[in-house]
C-alpha cells in the first residue's frame, strides 16, 4: 500500500485485510472441516454404542442385588417389562465392583446397592437401608436420579407406614385375621397402584407452538455457541496485531471509522464462509440414510435455521473484535472471549435450556447478544431483530471510540 | 537459573501489565460469586407449575413448595394460567389437580380411576417423564393414607374415623432412612447450575496456557527472542505457557473457594497445581507442534470443543474415555470427584512434560 504521496483507500485497505483473512481462512476451513468430522464420528460411534431408540434418551441405573431373591428379581422383571419407568429409566443388574467400575467410565449415571434379605427384612419390620451411589462429576443424569431415588423412598417409606400399622391393627383388633396375611393382601392392593399409577392422571399435549422442542432448541444453541467460540480461532492472529501501521494510516487521512469498517466486512465475511461451509456439510449430511437418526429433520427446515443465523452472527462478529480490540494481545483474547462465551451461552440457555435457570439470569440472558440470538433463530420477531440491531450499535460504537482513543495515543 | 528466572519476571511483567488480563483475573471470582447468588433464586432442571383445587392438592402443593428439588415449582392462580405458563415457555409443564383430587385418590382402591391430576406439556421428554414420578411420588402419601383408610374399612366392616386411621397409620411409623446416598451430597451442595463451574474454568485454565504457547510464537515471529539461547526453547516454551496458567490457576482457586466450591482450600491447591502442572505440558506440546498463533487458534478452539463435549463439564458420554482421558480436565474433575484418581493427575502432569522434552527434541533435530 503507498502511503507517501497519496491518501490510502478503502479497496487497498479490505485488500490488506483480506490477505490477512485469507491467512486465517486455511486453517479455519481445516477446523470446520475437523469439527464436522469429529462430530460424525461421534454420532457414529454414539449410534453404534446404543442399542435402540429407547436406551438412547433413558437415564442408566446400575441395581445390585443377590439373583437368589425371588421377591426382587420379580419386581425388577416387573419394573423393566410391564412398568412405564422404563421408558426414561434404563435398570442394569450387576455386581457392585462392575457397577463402580461402570459409574467411574460414565456409562452409568448412578447405582443402586439392595442388601440380602432386604425383603423378608422388611416384612419383619426391620429397615436395612439401601446404598444409592452416584458419581459428584456427573451430571444432569445424576441429578435426576438421585431425585428419582428420593421419590421411591418415599413410596418405600409410606408403604412401610401403611403395612406395619395395617397389621398392628389386624393383631389387636381383628380376631381370628392373620395380621401378616392382612399385610401381604394390602401390599398387592399398594403394588396395584403403584402399577396402574399412570391412571391417576391425564396428559395433555400442547405441541411444539410458541416454544421449541427439545432437537430444535438444542439444535439454535448449537449454532449460537459455534458463532460464540469461533471468536477463539482468530483470536491469536486478530488481537496481536501491531498499532503501528494503524497509526501510520490514521495519520494518511485513514480514520479510525474507515479501518473499522474493512476489518468489520472481512472479520464478518470469514466467520460466515465457515459458518456457511458448516452448515452446508451438515445439510448434505442430513441427506444421508446413515445420519438420518441424528439429524431428525427435513433439509430445508434446518435451511431455515442455517440462513436465520447470518442476522446472529452480524451482532457477533462485531462483539468479538470488539473483545480482540479489547484485550491487543493473545493471552487476554483467547480468555476474554472464552469467558465471554461461556458466561452468556450459560445464561442465555446454550447448555442448560433457560426454563432451567433462575428467573433473574432468564431475564438477563434474554437480553444478552446470545438470549436475542437464540430468539431470532426460534422465530424472527421485530423485538429480537431489535434487540440484535442495538447490540450491533453498541459493539460497533464501542468499537470505533475504542480506536480512535488509542489511534490518538491514548492507549497502547 | 539466574537466566530462567529472569525470563519468567520478563513474561509476567508483561502478563500483569495488560489491563485486560487483570480484569479477567478479576471477573473469575466475580462471575463465580455472582453465578452463586443467582443459584439461590429458585431454578430447577424442570419448571413446573402447579394448579391446586381442593384441601388435598392444596397440601400437595404446599410440600412441594416446601420441598428442596431439582425440579422448580410455581404456584398458578388458575388453570387457564397454568396452561399458558406452559405454551409460552416459561414452565415446562403443568399439574393442574382437579376439584375432586381427594376423591379421586380414594376411588382408586376400587380400581375407578378419575384423573386426579391433568398434566400439562408441550411435548414429551425423559425429563418431563420423571417429573411424572415425582407428580406421583408427591400424591403417594396422600394416596396412601387413602388406599389404607379404604382397605381398613373393608377388612373392619366399619369406616374407622380420620384420627383413628392416623394413629395406626403412625402406630410403627418407619422414619429411619431407607436409603443411603453415596457421592449424591457433594452432587446436591453444587447444585446442577454450579455443577458445570469447576469444568468450564479448568478449561479456561487450558486456554490460559494455550494464549500463552500463541504469546511465545507471535513474539518469535516478531524477533522478540533473538536475545534467547537456541537450548532455552523447553524452558521458554514451558514459561510462556506456565505463567499465565499459574495466574489464571491462583483466580480459579480463589473462585472456587469463595464460591463454597471446594471441600478444602489445600486440597483444592494441590489438585489445581496439578492440572495446572499437566496442563502446561500439554500447551507447550499443542504449542511445539502447531509453531504458529493462528495454529494455535485453530487448535484452541478445536480443544474447546473437545473439552465441552468429552470431559464430565456438562455430558458424561459413554464410550468415549479413551479419548477425554488425553484432555487434562478430564482427570482433574475425576481427581475431584475421587481422590484415589489424584496420583494418576499427576502420573499425566509428567507424561505430558516428558512428551514435550521429546518433542522439541525432535523438532530442534529435525529444524
Amino acid at each position: 500500500m503507498r502511503m507517501d504521496n497519496e491518501r490510502p483507500g478503502l479497496p487497498a485497505y479490505l485488500y490488506l485485510r483480506g490477505k490477512l483473512a485469507i491467512r486465517l481462512l486455511v486453517p479455519a476451513l481445516c477446523v470446520t472441516a475437523l469439527l464436522l468430522l469429529a462430530l460424525g464420528l461421534l454420532g457414529f460411534a454414539a449410534s453404534r454404542d446404543r442399542r435402540g431408540d429407547e436406551a438412547r434418551v433413558r437415564v442408566s441405573m446400575g441395581v445390585v442385588y443377590n439373583d437368589g431373591d425371588r421377591y426382587l428379581s420379580m419386581g425388577l422383571y416387573a419394573l423393566e417389562t410391564m412398568d412405564r419407568s422404563r421408558l426414561a429409566l434404563e435398570l442394569v443388574q450387576l455386581d457392585e465392583a462392575e457397577a463402580a467400575s461402570r459409574l467411574r467410565q460414565g456409562t452409568l449415571d448412578a447405582y443402586l446397592v439392595i442388601p440380602d434379605g432386604f425383603v423378608e427384612a422388611l416384612f419383619a419390620g426391620e429397615t436395612r437401608p439401601l446404598r444409592y451411589v452416584t458419581d459428584a462429576a456427573a451430571g444432569l443424569g445424576a441429578t435426576l436420579t438421585d431425585e428419582l431415588v428420593r421419590a421411591v423412598a418415599r413410596l418405600l417409606l409410606e408403604t412401610e407406614n401403611a403395612i406395619y400399622g395395617a397389621q398392628s391393627y389386624a393383631a389387636e383388633r381383628l380376631d381370628g385375621v392373620d395380621p401378616y396375611a392382612l399385610g401381604d393382601r394390602l401390599t398387592r392392593v399398594y403394588l396395584n397402584s403403584i402399577l396402574d399409577r399412570d391412571g391417576l392422571y391425564v396428559t395433555e399435549t400442547l405441541g411444539v407452538g410458541e416454544g421449541l422442542d427439545f432437537f430444535h432448541y438444542y439444535l439454535c444453541a448449537l449454532i449460537v455457541l459455534f458463532l460464540l467460540l469461533w471468536g477463539l480461532l482468530a483470536a491469536p492472529l486478530f488481537a496481536r496485531e501491531s498499532l503501528a501501521p494503524r497509526r501510520a494510516l490514521a495519520a494518511a487521512g485513514f480514520g479510525a471509522l474507515r479501518q473499522l469498517v474493512c476489518e468489520y466486512l472481512v472479520y464478518t465475511l470469514l466467520l460466515l464462509c465457515c459458518y456457511m461451509l458448516t452448515m452446508g456439510l451438515l445439510l448434505l449430511a442430513a441427506r444421508l440414510p446413515a445420519l438420518r437418526e441424528l439429524l431428525p429433520e427435513r433439509p430445508a427446515r434446518l435451511a431455515v435455521y442455517a440462513l436465520r443465523a447470518v442476522v446472529p452472527a452480524l451482532v457477533f462478529a462485531a462483539m468479538q473484535l470488539l473483545f480482540h480490540e479489547l484485550s491487543a494481545g493473545s493471552v487476554g483474547a483467547l480468555l476474554l472471549q472464552f469467558l465471554a462465551a461461556a458466561a452468556m451461552a450459560f445464561v442465555s440457555g446454550c447448555f442448560y435450556p433457560s426454563s432451567a435457570l433462575p428467573t433473574g439470569m432468564q431475564t438477563l440472558g434474554r437480553l444478552l447478544p446470545t438470549g436475542a440470538g437464540m430468539a431470532y433463530l426460534a422465530a424472527p420477531s421485530a423485538a429480537s431483530l431489535g434487540l440484535l440491531a442495538f447490540w450491533l450499535l453498541l459493539c460497533l460504537a464501542l468499537l470505533w471510540l475504542l480506536r480512535r482513543r488509542r489511534l490518538e495515543g491514548g492507549a497502547a | 537459573m539466574r537466566n530462567a528466572l529472569h525470563w519468567c519476571l520478563c513474561i509476567e511483567h508483561r502478563l500483569l501489565r495488560r489491563p485486560v488480563f487483570l480484569v479477567i483475573l478479576l471477573l473469575i471470582p466475580a462471575l463465580v460469586l455472582a453465578l452463586n447468588a443467582s443459584t439461590k433464586q429458585g431454578s430447577g432442571v424442570v419448571t413446573i407449575a402447579l394448579c391446586p383445587a381442593d384441601a388435598v392438592s392444596e397440601s400437595v402443593t404446599d410440600a412441594l413448595l416446601m420441598e428442596e428439588s431439582a425440579f422448580r415449582f410455581l404456584r398458578c392462580e388458575n388453570a387457564d394460567a397454568a396452561r399458558r405458563m406452559v405454551a409460552e415457555g416459561t414452565a415446562d409443564t403443568a399439574w393442574i389437580f382437579s376439584a375432586e383430587t381427594g376423591a379421586a385418590l380414594r376411588d382408586s382402591y376400587r380400581g375407578a380411576y378419575a384423573p386426579a391430576v391433568t398434566v400439562v406439556e408441550r411435548e414429551g421428554n425423559v425429563f418431563l417423564q420423571l417429573a411424572r414420578e415425582k407428580l406421583y411420588a408427591a400424591l403417594y402419601p396422600q394416596l396412601s393414607r387413602a388406599l389404607f383408610s379404604e382397605f381398613l374399612s373393608d377388612e373392619a366392616g366399619t369406616a374407622l374415623s380420620e384420627a383413628e386411621l392416623e394413629a395406626w397409620y403412625r402406630h410403627v411409623e418407619t422414619n429411619e432412612e431407607i436409603i443411603a446416598f453415596e457421592g449424591a451430597e457433594s452432587l446436591r451442595q453444587a447444585g446442577y447450575l454450579r455443577a458445570p463451574v469447576r469444568g468450564l474454568l479448568s478449561i479456561l485454565l487450558i486456554l490460559a496456557g494455550l494464549s500463552g504457547a500463541a504469546l511465545l510464537e507471535t513474539d518469535r515471529e516478531a524477533g522478540r527472542l533473538v536475545w534467547a539461547s537456541p537450548k532455552s526453547g523447553l524452558a521458554l516454551r514451558i514459561a510462556y505457557t506456565l505463567l499465565p496458567m499459574l495466574d489464571t490457576a491462583l483466580a480459579v482457586w480463589l473462585a472456587l473457594g469463595l464460591a463454597g466450591l471446594s471441600a478444602s482450600w489445600l486440597r483444592e491447591a494441590l489438585l489445581l497445581l496439578l492440572l495446572t502442572l499437566g496442563g502446561a505440558g500439554f500447551c507447550a506440546l499443542v504449542g511445539g507442534l502447531c509453531r504458529a498463533p493462528e495454529r494455535i487458534g485453530m487448535a484452541a478452539l478445536l480443544l474447546t470443543v473437545a473439552m465441552l463435549a468429552l470431559c464430565p463439564v456438562f455430558l458424561n458420554l459413554h464410550g468415549f474415555r479413551w479419548l477425554s482421558v488425553l484432555l487434562p480436565p478430564d482427570l482433574y474433575l475425576r481427581s475431584v470427584a475421587d481422590g484415589a484418581k489424584t496420583p494418576w493427575l499427576a502420573l499425566y502432569a509428567a507424561a505430558a512434560w516428558a512428551l514435550t522434552w521429546l518433542a522439541e527434541r525432535l523438532l530442534r533435530k529435525r529444524a
